[in-house]
């Protein structure tokens, strides 16, 4: 690997997650362990499964794999239904652009992630578990599976989990290149060999989910988190971060800044403090522009939010999202129709193809997009695209339609003057375009 | 049409689920480490392995980015185009990789060392822009850096 | 049983029903394009949203959202309309306006819509999609520009049919509808993925520029090539058929659906033929009737009425037959009248064990399929036990299959030497006996005993022993059904008819045994020692499929043959009559349910042939006996009384086994034991594509029949 992990230089006093990955061979078991690892299963296991999902309800812990569901709550559905066996996936598909905090954890912290399932599997009484891996993570891959065939010779896996008479099998799953399998349901179609379009939902996958089965997927982030909240406890977990939105979270911090890289902060750090005081500001001198502060799929902001806490219900207010926390941040030569037309590009070849209003919106909008950069805009095509964006709103089968409106829409909310210059074709204050 | 030795690691895949189908990824990822690449040719085998139709086989292998139809070459770069490593630049890192191969995008280098081809994030965004050289991430990328890089691969 | 409000009208639906079945209650119109009650909820096309009322206001897609309690719901608010609107154009961007070379024109479901919904000038204004059609598959034409990728083909082929010969492949804007690697296509060719299709993206070539559909006028009718008898509906244009379809929504495999177009043979017979100087030459109605009823005459008056013998049918009418036996016994005077069918009829069949309704198969726990060719003999019966797999979650534990489709869904896959030693072994399974057992019997005897509903399948090639073990199995265990496998059309109807030398119509056993006629083993056996003059075959060609039966019938005084063609068996006939095919008359025939089925008349017979019935009461007349049916309804009603089973029996309803309690035995129905002629006549396990004198000259069927001998060759020398 010729790329150092970047993670945050920053030691404030909240970084769990991120902890272990600053100390040489943290993959490694007797590393892992010796700074902690493993140390909350037995704690749990201490406890009934029910305690573990009440604990996980007080701890406020919400998903950090984009849709912020309680995790506690999820967990109690699958472990209502009678159904058996059931099945516990790790959502390691970490597809949405902009985003590479779960590779922290996946590459140097393997062990805090299968403790984490270790902890879930017995809350929701599951004794298989995957790990969804993306296609393209293959570093990932080979680090994984060596943790998992560790953690069996430790014992932490397998059918007596450390004499507990608790059973547990997990392996990795590993996915070649589709962002839909992200969305929990797709997913399990993948994991179950087949493409990976979304469910009708109901039923739902804590009730009917891989083979039928009560299925809880979780984000890698959200299943490291589990080992804090049992160690902690929920009530000092819940000490940390904002109203609504209990704990850290990892931000992946990339595009313009002079530090990109992945922050562990805690849940309500404002962009501002996240981009100057952490990423270390705006590169060459640059004037901040736009920021997207979620993932490509949730809509952008300006530097008129700087102050937003990035939590979930103030992203919200603010009229953006939370999402994967991945934030994109572009200075004042980025052109924005450009920057929007990577982005529709993208969702054009990710949009699985089930539903018509995706499948065709994704592919007009780009369409029209490519023709922009390539300097043959059209006066009447702002109004085409917010028009196709009108059409697409609430048509979709799956949020990934849903998602590919926000660029376009906030970009041309924020940004129509790019827009316009590029039609009128009279040159860009950011770089030429190409055609 | 597959070797023994890819039956044997498709058979051990299969026992990881309670449902053969589960296989078929795996499988087309076993095919395609050995073979480079998938074909026709693999399609009925892998479905014939795993009781699977073989149309399902197909379908699940097209709707699969990373599946490969054509050979690529004994090293294939996939260059990040995603906006995080665009906004840094990614479209200058293809030009100069097509220029420098003397390939276009998708194509063999005429001594089959390298192939390349564009590739979604590969969650290397902090270290925009970024590729993959086979299961190796280069990141930071310029065109001086590539030059060096291509030449540590025979 | 949620209580909502749709369209100001509140309607209660059942639980578990989705807003567009709560929107047909109310009677709501909700256009959908990718639903289909014989499939799963899918919810792709987006065509079918309708507004949740409340705050906030929610569009949702109607075929795959709950009805759920106190929903106030909109079909046609000017949200909705909008919504629908931005479908149609999505859809549009790639869809060909190429309406007027289109087939489906006028019974396309994109078209209406369009229309409905007033769709003006698209604003795209891109490169549409261009892809290439596929021409080279048999039978079925695929244009993937005009598909919308609803996937109800994609669907039907694998939910219901099991075939799972399409896909969908690639992904996003580039998916396609295709087969493995895009091969043309290697299935069943049923045709049930052009029926579904709301579009023209997939057609027949058999229909291609035959007729728009507006000008087609409609006949319901009956297929009669196998048992399963299905509903099917004659297309005609100026008084031909260019088309059948399923009369209602029904499954029709190739047989039904392509293979119609024997009836345009050019081999049909137009006209009589009589032997004349050794060599068979065209005649008139009245030299042909004239000949037969002379030398029937003077047969009789030589030889006796015991002389001459008749072959029923079961490819003809319940009136043919009923018309035939009476012919032969009122009018000849003997009880020599049989059906060579009973060579491959299972003994005990029509006995009081088959209870038979194919829908009691989605309903058992468990279904037992002792025949692995299942799907080939009776498709449908193969259908639906996809279906009960499939869509219901049973489990079938599969006899012997090979790679077939029911194999792949199968949850227990038994290797036996036969059905009779599968049975053995299950039945000793469960009385404990843990002895070595064949593959599979284990898991099929833990399925069976969880059970509380089964369903057995029986074996097209039925011995007592298999139905005597297959009784008593069914006493070990819960309640079970059994189904049987009839190859061919009208069997259980021809039987009904007294086609036998034992009984007369409703199984009235003849009496005294001296009285009873030959069988038709016997029949041949006596022809072939030259102690029968004369036979009377209706609709059957025994030299067509065994051809050493030419010996047999060589030395026959008068042969006599009635079909649609020229067959081997004609070929060698004194006299030829040419039969009406089953697109040119009217009628009843009776499935292996015990289904009373209806044909109804969609053309003019062809030439001068005419209806089998009709051709037997011209020639009682000839022979100076009167007989006066009008048509084939007047024959019914006749039966009806003669018949009890039928007496009240309507069309579209099975007769109760109960009706006939002198079958509880099926003691002479059956001639399966005879084992000589058993393998003399029994030759080629004639198979979906192959069989019989009427679909070997279909041209469709043709093509696949070539196609899959191509195929099992090629794959014999790989
Ligand atoms: C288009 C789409 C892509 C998604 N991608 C991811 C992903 O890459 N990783 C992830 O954890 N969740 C992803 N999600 C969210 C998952 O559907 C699901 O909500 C999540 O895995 C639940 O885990 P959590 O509750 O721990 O967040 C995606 C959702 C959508 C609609
Ligand atoms: S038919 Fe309904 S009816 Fe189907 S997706 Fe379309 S969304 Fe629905
Ligand atoms: S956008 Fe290129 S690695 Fe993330």
């Amino acid at each position: 690997m010729s790329i150092k992990p970047v993670a945050g230089e920053n030691e404030s006093m909240n970084q769990m997650l991120l902890k272990r990955i600053s100390i040489p061979n943290s993959a490694d078991i007797d590393v892992a362990m010796a700074h902690g690892a493993y140390a909350s299963v037995e704690k749990a296991y201490a406890t009934r499964p029910v305690d573990v999902i009440d604990e996980m309800k007080r701890s406020g812990l919400r998903g950090r794999g984009g849709a912020g569901f309680p995790t506690g709550t999820k967990w109690s559905f699958a472990a209502m239904d009678p159904k058996m066996p059931r099945y516990l996936i790790c959502n390691a598909d970490e597809g949405e652009p902009g985003t590479f905090k779960d590779r922290f954890i996946l590459e140097q912290d393997p062990h805090l992630l299968i403790e984490g399932m270790i902890i879930a599997a017995y809350a929701i009484r599951a004794v298989r578990g995957y790990i969804y891996l993306r296609g393209e993570y293959p570093v990932a891959f080979g680090i994984l599976n060596r943790a998992i065939a560790k953690a069996y010779e430790k014992g932490f896996l397998g059918s007596n989990i450390r004499g507990k008479g608790v059973a547990f099998d997990l392996s990795v799953h590993r996915g070649a290149g589709a962002y839909i399998c992200g969305e929990e349901t797709s997913l399990i179609e993948s994991l179950e060999g087949k493409r990976g379009q979304p469910r009708v939902r109901p039923p739902f996958p804590a009730n009917a989910g891989a083979w039928g089965m009560p299925t809880v997927v979780n984000n890698v982030e959200t299943l490291a988190n589990v080992p804090f909240v049992i160690s902690l406890g929920s009530e000092a977990y819940a000490q940390i971060g904002s109203e609504g939105s209990t704990g850290t979270k990892i931000f992946s911090v990339s595009g313009a800044v002079m530090k990109p890289g992945g922050y562990e902060l805690p849940m309500g750090t404002t962009l501002r403090e996240i981009i100057y005081t952490h990423a270390g500001g705006i590169r060459g001198g640059r004037r901040l522009k736009a920021i997207i502060p979620g993932g490509v799929s949730t809509p952008m902001l300006t530097p008129d939010h700087l102050d937003v806490k990035m939590d979930f219900n103030s992203l919200l207010s603010a009229g953006s999202m939370l999402g994967s926390g991945a934030v994109i941040v572009m200075d004042d030569s980025t052109c924005m129709v450009k920057a929007t037309a990577v982005i529709a590009r993208f969702f054009e070849h990710e949009s699985c193809g089930k539903c018509t209003s995706c499948r065709e919106g994704t592919g007009w909008l780009s369409r029209i997009y490519q023709r922009l950069v390539a300097g043959k805009g059209r006066e009447n095509d702002i109004d085409v695209l917010l028009d196709i964006c009108k059409k697409m709103k609430g048509t979709c089968f799956c949020p990934l339609g849903e998602g590919a409106l926000q660029p376009v829409l906030s970009s041309i909310r924020y940004f129509r003057a790019d827009y316009e210059r590029c039609i009128r074709k009279d040159g860009c204050d950011a770089k030429p375009c190409k055609g | 049409m597959l070797s023994p030795g890819v039956i044997a690691r498709i058979r051990e895949a299969r026992r990881q689920y309670p449902d053969a189908r589960a296989a078929v990824l795996p499988a087309l990822h076993l095919v395609q480490e050995e073979a480079g690449h998938l074909s026709a040719e693999v399609m009925g085998p892998i479905a014939e392995l795993l009781d699977v139709p073989e149309s399902d086989v197909f379908g699940a292998a097209t709707f699969y980015a990373l599946f490969r139809w054509k050979p690529g070459g004994r090293h294939v770069i996939s260059v990040c185009h995603n906006l995080p490593c665009s906004l840094l630049g990614a479209e200058s890192i293809i030009e100069h990789l097509s220029r420098k191969l003397g390939v276009a995008e998708g194509q063999v280098t005429e001594d089959g060392r390298f192939s390349f081809q564009r590739i979604e994030c590969i969650g290397r965004c902090d270290g925009a822009p970024a590729m993959l050289v086979d299961d190796e991430y280069h990141g930071e990328l310029t065109p001086e850096k590539i030059d060096e890089l291509l030449a540590r691969y025979a | 049983m949620p209580t909502l409000t749709i369209d100001n009208k509140i309607v209660t639906v059942p639980s578990g029903a989705t807003i567009l079945d709560a929107a047909i209650a109310a009677g709501s119109r909700v256009p959908t394009l990718c639903h289909d009650d014989k499939l799963h909820p899918y919810g792709a096309c987006r065509i079918c949203m309708v507004e949740v009322m409340g705050t906030p206001r929610r569009m949702v897609a109607s075929c795959t959202t709950p009805a759920a309690n106190n929903m106030v719901i909109e079909t046609m608010s000017p949200a909705v309309i909008e919504a629908r609107k931005a479908v149609l154009e999505f859809l549009l961007i790639n869809h060909p306006l190429d309406c007027p070379v289109c087939d489906k024109a006028g019974d396309c479901r994109l078209q209406d819509l369009v229309h409905e919904y007033g769709l003006g000038a698209s604003k795209f204004d891109e490169e549409k999609r261009q892809l290439p059609p596929d021409l080279s598959s048999a039978v079925i034409e695929r244009n993937a520009n005009r598909c919308i990728l609803c996937g109800k083909c994609v669907r039907i082929c694998k939910e219901q049919n099991a075939v799972t010969a399409l896909a969908f492949t690639r992904r996003g804007g580039k998916s396609r509808i295709s087969t493995s690697c895009d091969r043309p296509l290697e299935c069943e060719f049923c045709g049930e993925c052009v029926e579904i299709c709301p579009v023209g993206a997939l057609s027949s070539k058999q229909f291609k520029h035959k007729a728009r559909t507006w000008s087609l006028e409609e006949t319901l009718s009956t297929c009669l090539y196998c048992g399963n008898g299905c509903p099917i509906k004659l297309l005609t244009r100026k008084g031909r058929v260019v088309r059948v379809s399923p009369a209602r929504n029904n499954y029709l495999c190739a047989r039904g659906r392509f293979g119609w177009d024997a009836v345009h043979h050019e081999e049909r017979l137009l006209v009589p033929k009589m032997r004349k100087d050794g060599v068979l030459v065209d005649c008139t109605w009245g030299e042909a009737l004239s000949h037969i009823a002379v030398e029937l005459k003077k047969i009789k008056e030589k030889r006796g009425a015991a002389a001459i013998g008749g072959l029923g049918s079961i490819r003809t009418t319940n009136e043919d037959n009923y018309v035939f036996q009476k012919f032969m016994r009122s009018v000849i005077g003997t009880n020599n009248v049989d059906l060579l069918a009973r060579l491959k009829m299972p003994r005990g069949l029509n006995t009081a064990i088959f209870s038979a309704e194919l829908a009691s198969l989605g309903e058992s726990d468990v279904i037992l399929v002792l025949d692995p060719d299942v799907a080939e003999i009776n498709p449908l019966t193969g259908i639906e036990i996809a279906r009960a797999i499939n869509q219901k979650g049973r489990d079938l534990i599969l006899l012997n299959s090979g790679p077939g489709k029911l194999n792949r869904i199968a949850s227990v896959k038994l290797k036996a030497g036969s059905a009779e030693i599968a049975l053995s072994e299950l039945i000793a399974a469960i009385g404990g006996d843990a002895r070595a057992k064949s593959e599979g019997i284990a898991e099929a005897v833990s399925l069976l005993m969880k059970a509380r509903t089964i369903s057995i399948v029986l074996p097209a090639e039925l011995s007592p022993v298999v139905v005597d073990r297959a009784q008593y199995l069914a006493r070990l265990l819960g309640q079970t059904t059994f189904i049987p496998l009839i190859r061919r059309g009208n069997l259980q109807g021809a039987l009904d008819m007294g086609v036998l030398p034992n009984y007369y119509p409703g199984y009235r056993e003849i009496n005294p045994p001296e009285t009873q006629g030959m069988n038709a083993v016997e029949m041949l056996r006596a022809a072939a020692a030259g102690t029968l003059g004369a036979l009377y075959i209706m609709g059957d060609d025994p030299i067509g499929n065994s051809p050493e039966i030419f010996l047999m019938l060589k030395s026959l005084d008068l042969l006599v043959v009635q079909d649609i063609f020229l067959t081997a068996t004609a070929k060698l006939a004194d006299v030829v009559l040419p039969a009406a095919s089953f697109v040119e008359k009217s009628g009843t025939v009776t499935n292996l349910e015990r289904r009373l089925r209806s044909l109804a008349q969609a053309e003019e017979p062809l030439g001068e042939s005419k209806p089998d019935w009709m051709i037997l009461q011209n020639l009682a007349r000839t022979m100076g006996v009167p007989m006066t049916y009008a048509s084939a309804a007047e024959i019914m009603n006749e039966i009806r009384t003669v018949v009890p089973a039928y007496n009240t029996l309507t069309v579209g309803a099975c007769w109760p086994r109960e009706l006939s309690p002198a079958l509880e035995t099926g003691a002479g129905l059956s001639l399966s034991d005879d084992t000589f002629l058993k393998r003399e006549l029994i030759t080629a396990d004639r198979l979906l594509f192959s069989s019989g004198s009427m679909i070997s000259r279909s041209r469709e069927i043709g093509t696949l029949s070539r196609m899959k001998t191509a195929e099992r060759k090629a794959s014999h020398r790989s």
